[in-house]
Parts: structure tokens; C-alpha cells; sequence
């Protein structure tokens, strides 16, 4: 039992420990462009928000401030806001040439309209639960630079303009065109893996 | 791509756009009606309608795991794991200097290792530069600038010296003296061979030496005086 529970421990810090990974690097390419800020200052700015994500998560003051934001944006948002906080403190200044609030700049994603999408699906009630099952399996493992562009549109909500900014891709169109194919590896995928469960 | 391709491409994107707008809310009532009748009787879109609303309500369920995992840890584990991170080896600035830490350790052990090994081969070679005295060798029954030649490259195997022009005189000495025609270096063969192969372990030529001593070792019985120091020194090669 003790190794079981042990064994659990170890799955929930590791997709944390995943988690923390991929907004270091998204959250360190954000401050660094934008706010000019020393690799110290981004980890001091990094650490110092994911302690208060964690707070926050756990006093229940996520799902009251604002349900529709991903974990990552709201993550980002508390990290632009430390950045501005550090700025005002050192009277440095932002010179970018629009102010990026990742809690502005995203679009939601209704729960009622994607599951009128779903049920246009040809499947049996009880299968549902098991092709949930198989999506978040590949979700939790997509490759470069699919991960980065359809966790950003599809989770984060963000704009195109957004992920090409982010990712220093030359056009919102090569962003398009990149995502649709994404999206195309990964039905294959989904298909594949549903063909062998069922 | 040729243009069907292309309009075919563009096509897709465009309701990717309208799959997309209609799972925001930003159709309108009419326009969602027309959507979802356009959805049921054309099996492309709906297949990749039904991938995207996949992907956004699998990404919901995993970004809820994510929260429940945070509800479930402690402070010292998120300041942990937060640390971890900026200081991990996935950063391309640490894995550089992994790389270079790792790199400079192997370079010196590599060159701890060449030092020695230059070192003992060296020393190898001063210990038998005087194995046979050059006044033993030679014996005044070849013509007197062969023996002159002879003294002067033996002399300078003893003292270590012009090791690099007296090796290349003696190996070409060396081939002459192991002609099948009888000439003024037949007899001295041997130790023609020998200090070329002292000289070459002197001038850390190692392989050169080797390839030298296992040839002699062939020619010359172990138990001829030369042939037993031949075997000695391969063995401690």
C-alpha cells in the first residue's frame, strides 16, 4: 500500500514537474523579449509564481477570479504582473509596442458548443470515457511544435498573431497552416490508437 | 504543391476558422444552425470538427489533473519543482555547460593519459639506448664511412639526439640491410633495427617502434642476444 501510495506521489509531481518545465520556457521567452529583464530576474519572477498559482489553486481563487483561463495564461498573468511590479520598483520601463496581457489577449472555448460537436459523433454512450481517456494519453505527450501550437489555440485560447509572436513563426498564416496539420497528425493518431482499443 | 492542393488547403483552413468561431460562441443563431446541418451530411468537416472538440475537451481534462495535482502538494514541493525547473538540464544554457564541464574533464584525462604514456615510452627508450655499446657494434670490417655513419646515428640514439633525421637515415638503412644482396649493412642489421626502434620510442614514435620490434622478433631467435631484447622490450610495451 505504501508503495502504491508512493508510486501516485510520483505521477502527480512528475506531470507538475512537466508542467513547470514548459512555462519556464514559455514564461523566460516572455519576459526576457518583453520586459528586458536578467535571467535572474525571470527565474526570481518564475518561482515566485508558481508559488502563488499553487496558493491560489488551492484557496479556490482561480475558479473565482476567472473559470475560462488555462492554467498556463493564468500562470503567464501572474508572471507579467510580478514583471510589471519589478519594473515600477527599479523605474525601468516597457517599450514594447502594445501592452501583451495573456488574460486579454485569449479566447474561450464554451463547453455547451463543443459537445454539440460531439455528439454528431457515431459512437456508443459507454465508449465515451475511454476516447476521453485516449485523448488526454496523447495530449500529455505531443511532439514539437505541435504541443506548443495546439495546447496555445485549443487550451489557451491564444490568437494567431499571438502564437506567431510567441513561437517567431514569419506569418499568422504559416501559424494556420502549421496548427491545421498538427491537428491532422494528431486525428490520425486518435484514429489509430481507437482502431486498437476497439 | 499544384493549385488543387492549394485550394484544397485553403479551403480547410477556412473551416478550421468556422469550426473554431462556432466552439467560441461567435456565430450567430442562424449561422450555427446552417453550421451544424453542413456538419451532418459532409463527412470530412464533421470528422475534423469532431478532432477539434476532442482536443479541447481532452485539454480541459488534463489541465484539471494539472490543478488537482497542485491541490494536492505542499509548499516545499513547489518550490522545489519551481527551482528544478530554471535550473534544469533542459535548459540549452546548462546543457552547455554540462558539455563543456564534461568535455574539459575528458580533455584532461586525455592528456593525464598521453603525458604519462609519452613519458614511459620515452623512458623506455633511454633505458635501452645503450643496450649494445656502439664499440661493441662496430667492428671495423665495413668501409670506413659506413662505419663512421653508423657510429655518429648509433651515438645519437644514446645521447637522444637529431632523433628525427637519424631515425629516417636508419630506417632507410634498415631496408637496405634486410636486402636479399649482401651489402656494407647486412651485418649490421641488427642493431640498425634496434637503435631505430630506440629512436622512435625515444621520439614517442610508439607504433613505428612497434611495428619495427615485431619484425625483429621474427628474424631473430629469443635466444640470441638481440632477439631476448627484442622480447623484453615488446613485452613492456
Amino acid at each position: 500500500m505504501l508503495i502504491g501510495l508512493r508510486r501516485h506521489k510520483d505521477k502527480k509531481e512528475i506531470m507538475l514537474e512537466k508542467f513547470a518545465k514548459t512555462q519556464w520556457r514559455k514564461a523566460r521567452a516572455f519576459l526576457l523579449s518583453r520586459y528586458s529583464l536578467t535571467e535572474d530576474e525571470c527565474a526570481d519572477i518564475f518561482q515566485d509564481s508558481l508559488i502563488v498559482l499553487w496558493k491560489n489553486i488551492k484557496e479556490n481563487k482561480v475558479d473565482a477570479e476567472d473559470s475560462c483561463l488555462s492554467n498556463s495564461t493564468y500562470f503567464l498573468t501572474i508572471c507579467r504582473n510580478k514583471a510589471m511590479e519589478l519594473l515600477r520598483v527599479k523605474n525601468r520601463y516597457v517599450t514594447t509596442s502594445y501592452e501583451f496581457n495573456p488574460s486579454e489577449d485569449h479566447f474561450d472555448y464554451q463547453e455547451n458548443q463543443v459537445d454539440k460537436i460531439l455528439l454528431m459523433e457515431d459512437d456508443e454512450e459507454n465508449a465515451q470515457k475511454e476516447k476521453e481517456a485516449l485523448v488526454r494519453d496523447i495530449v500529455r505527450d505531443l511532439p514539437s511544435p505541435c504541443n506548443e501550437l495546439l495546447w496555445g489555440y485549443y487550451n489557451d485560447g491564444h490568437s494567431m498573431k499571438m502564437l506567431a509572436e510567441m513561437y517567431n513563426y514569419a506569418s499568422e498564416n504559416a501559424v494556420k497552416v502549421t496548427k491545421h496539420r498538427c491537428c491532422e497528425k494528431f486525428r490520425m493518431r486518435y484514429c489509430e490508437k481507437k482502431k486498437s482499443l476497439f | 504543391m499544384n493549385d488543387n492542393e492549394d485550394k484544397r488547403l485553403e479551403r480547410q483552413l477556412f473551416d478550421d476558422d468556422r469550426i473554431s468561431r462556432f466552439m467560441q460562441g461567435h456565430m450567430d443563431a442562424e449561422k450555427e444552425t446552417a453550421f451544424l446541418e453542413e456538419i451532418k451530411d459532409d463527412e470530412d468537416l464533421r470528422n475534423r470538427a469532431i478532432t477539434q472538440a476532442r482536443l479541447v475537451k481532452g485539454m480541459k481534462q488534463v489541465d484539471e489533473e494539472i490543478k488537482d495535482a497542485f491541490r494536492q502538494s505542499d509548499e516545499q514541493a513547489i518550490k522545489r519543482i519551481a527551482q528544478n525547473a530554471t535550473n534544469s538540464t533542459n535548459s540549452p544554457q546548462s546543457t552547455s555547460r554540462w558539455l563543456a564541464v564534461a568535455a574539459s574533464v575528458a580533455l584532461i584525462v586525455l592528456i593525464g593519459f598521453k603525458s604519462y604514456d609519452y613519458y614511459d615510452t620515452i623512458s623506455l627508450g633511454r633505458e635501452y639506448a645503450d643496450a649494445f655499446p656502439v664499440s661493441t657494434i662496430i667492428r671495423g670490417d665495413a668501409t670506413v664511412e659506413v662505419e663512421s655513419e653508423l657510429s655518429m646515428l648509433f651515438e645519437n640514439i644514446v645521447k637522444g639526439k637529431d632523433l628525427e633525421a637519424t631515425t629516417s637515415r636508419l630506417a632507410t638503412l634498415w631496408e637496405l640491410s634486410k636486402k636479399d644482396t649482401y651489402n656494407d649493412y647486412t651485418d649490421y642489421a641488427p642493431y640498425i633495427g634496434w637503435n631505430l626502434a630506440v629512436g622512435y620510442l625515444q621520439d614517442y614514435e610508439k607504433k613505428k617502434a612497434k611495428e619495427i620490434l615485431l619484425e625483429m622478433s621474427q628474424m631473430y631467435p629469443e635466444e640470441t642476444a638481440i632477439g631476448q631484447s627484442v622480447h623484453k622490450i615488446v613485452q613492456e610495451l
